[in-house]
């Protein structure tokens, strides 16, 4: 009961605060400050929004809003999700012999810190403009750190685990189906949460830079137009969208990976 | 008093039903300077005995039980269950056979992520039980530990006995012959510890196991056991065995266990004081 109170006290504030925001803009621009053009309000930006159809583009390029939030939200998932099995299933085959992984982990390690924005030069020219690309780099931009904490969590497995299994007559494979992994995938889930802001970024990066649809190219054609309303639209769409992905994330978190190794299997919570 | 001490190292034990090893050495060799941490252990453990083994911190009681349960292997010596050679230095480790050992922890090493009926079921699945008579058995066996009402529940929802009668119920789905408990008590709370004491003494009639059990508590081993064997500080070896000649149920009270606790105190004073000798001889600072 009280966290349920709890839950709701911070829903309240929280909207308080965005609806006092948005009061405050809107005010300044009544008032006629100058900065109104570059920083249109919603009441502005949405107005005209609604005019043009939804559609944001011109003539027969012109794409509509829910078409470009979708292949968003279907880029970045398709990047997470094959990034998250690619690099558990990775993590697992290294962590299996120790000289496969004091040869190959160096060169993830290498890997891991180039920004996933660096990929996208050698995503447009291997993919050329298309969801592949956009995929390619949200891949890019977890598979490696994730491939490195799935290692890394595979050798804090407790011991007294795997033992247990054993005497239970639990094969080597079996141990690693049902121990070993299970142990990890809360805390590669974790690290792909926080992991997701630098793919969300990644991939609104590569729709500016060439794909025609997605909430980076709304922003992309909001400048080439001259267009503020339109940049403003796109920034407050990409910031609910990836405020959305984020509780999607944390809902999948709770519902499948719940469980908490830290504090140990014997641990209270 | 009936204790007896044991003959030296090259005494022949005749493989039997049950544990028996032979001149167990062991030595940690992962810090700098290897550690002998068993020497010399020769016991007899007959199937269907409930048997303790004290000693002082860090005598080797963990290591010994991992040699037991396969996990380990010893440096040299033979390890013997049920006349088969388990683990030998010659022949490398032999895992027991399915259904023959089961480990029960302080820290009960329960998967989180299964439920109180997950974890059971997880002893279950490689007990050779066919698949359509598991899931009766596993309602059975929760029944009988008293956790049918917490079927469904997470480790971390369970108190602290709870958890361990759930590791105990996961081994006896497993038709293990014999558990292994390694100080499962020592995280519990006195009430707690109590019945838990009961719990087992039902458990091991009930079910006809053969026990061994490692404790740092002198009453709790009198209470429950056949037989107490008395390791040495550093390295471990066996120093004496005693037999528990009391009828049950036990009773703390009484004047012949109050004889057998002297006794093993003031051993086991004897040996946690050497081993802090042994702790002080390095000059500190």
């Amino acid at each position: 009961m009280k966290a349920n109170k709890d839950t709701i006290i911070s829903f309240v504030c929280g909207l308080t605060s965005i609806i006092v925001l948005w009061a405050i803009w809107e005010l300044t621009t009544a008032l006629g400050w100058q900065y109104a053009r570059v920083l249109p309000p919603p009441s502005q930006f949405l107005a005209d929004f609604a005019d043009s159809g939804f559609k944001i583009g011109l003539g027969s390029q012109a794409a509509s809003v829910p078409e470009s939030v979708a292949s968003s939200f279907f880029r970045v998932f398709m990047g997470l999700s094959i990034g998250f099995v690619a690099a558990i299933t990775f993590g697992v085959l290294v962590s299996m012999n120790i000289w496969v992984k004091r040869f190959v982990l160096p060169i993830v390690e290498l890997l891991a810190p180039i920004a996933p924005i660096a990929w996208i030069p050698i995503a447009l020219v291997l993919f050329g403009i298309g969801n592949q690309t956009a995929i390619f780099i949200v891949f890019m931009g977890v598979f490696f750190i994730l491939t490195i904490v799935t290692v890394k969590l595979i050798s804090t497995v407790p011991q007294h685990l795997i033992n247990v299994a054993r005497t239970l007559g639990y094969k080597n494979y079996q141990i690693w189906l049902y121990v070993i992994i299970p142990y990890i995938l809360p805390g590669v889930f974790t690290m792909l949460r926080i992991n997701f802001i630098a793919a969300w970024m990644a991939v609104l990066a590569a729709e500016m830079t060439g794909l025609r649809d997605g909430l980076g190219a709304i922003v992309m054609t909001g400048r080439n137009l001259f267009n503020s309303d339109l940049i403003l639209l796109g920034m407050c769409l990409i910031g609910i969208s990836g405020f959305i992905i984020d509780v999607i994330l944390r809902f999948i978190q709770n519902k499948f990976f719940w469980w908490d190794t830290n504090q140990g299997t014997s641990a209270h919570k | 008093m009936n204790t007896k001490h044991t003959t030296t190292a090259s005494s022949k034990i005749e493989p039997v039903k049950g544990f028996s090893c032979q001149n167990v050495h062991f030595t940690w060799k992962d810090s700098e300077q290897p550690v002998d941490v068993l020497k010399d252990v020769s016991l007899q453990i007959h199937s269907g005995e409930f048997v303790s083994i004290i000693g002082p911190s860090g005598c080797g009681k963990t290591t010994l039980l991992n040699i037991l349960g396969g996990v380990s292997k010893p440096d040299s010596g033979t390890v013997y269950l049920d006349g088969q050679i388990l683990g030998s230095s010659k022949q490398g480790v032999t895992a027991p056979t399915t259904s023959d050992v089961g480990v029960i922890f302080q820290d009960y090493g329960l998967l989180p992520w299964l439920t109180v009926r997950g974890n059971v079921a997880f002893g279950m699945k490689m007990s050779g039980i066919p698949k359509n008579e598991q899931k009766n058995a596993i309602i059975e066996l929760l029944s009988k530990v008293g956790l049918l009402d917490f079927a469904n529940h997470y480790p971390h929802q369970l108190s602290g006995g709870m958890k361990q009668r759930t590791s105990i119920a996961r081994a006896l789905a497993n038709q293990s012959q014999y558990l292994l408990m390694d100080e499962p008590f020592s995280a519990l709370d006195f009430q707690t510890r109590l019945m838990m004491q009961e719990f087992l003494t039902d458990i091991w009639q009930q079910f006809k196991k053969t026990i061994v059990f490692i404790t740092h508590h002198v009453e709790e081993a009198i209470l429950l056991s056949d037989k107490i064997y008395l390791l040495s500080a550093r390295p471990g070896t066996v120093l004496e065995e005693v037999t528990i000649d009391l009828p049950r149920p036990r009773n703390v009270a009484d004047a012949k266990f109050n004889e057998y606790r002297n006794h093993i105190t003031s051993y086991l004073q004897k040996e946690v004081l050497k081993s802090f000798e042994e702790q002080n001889a390095i000059p500190l600072g």
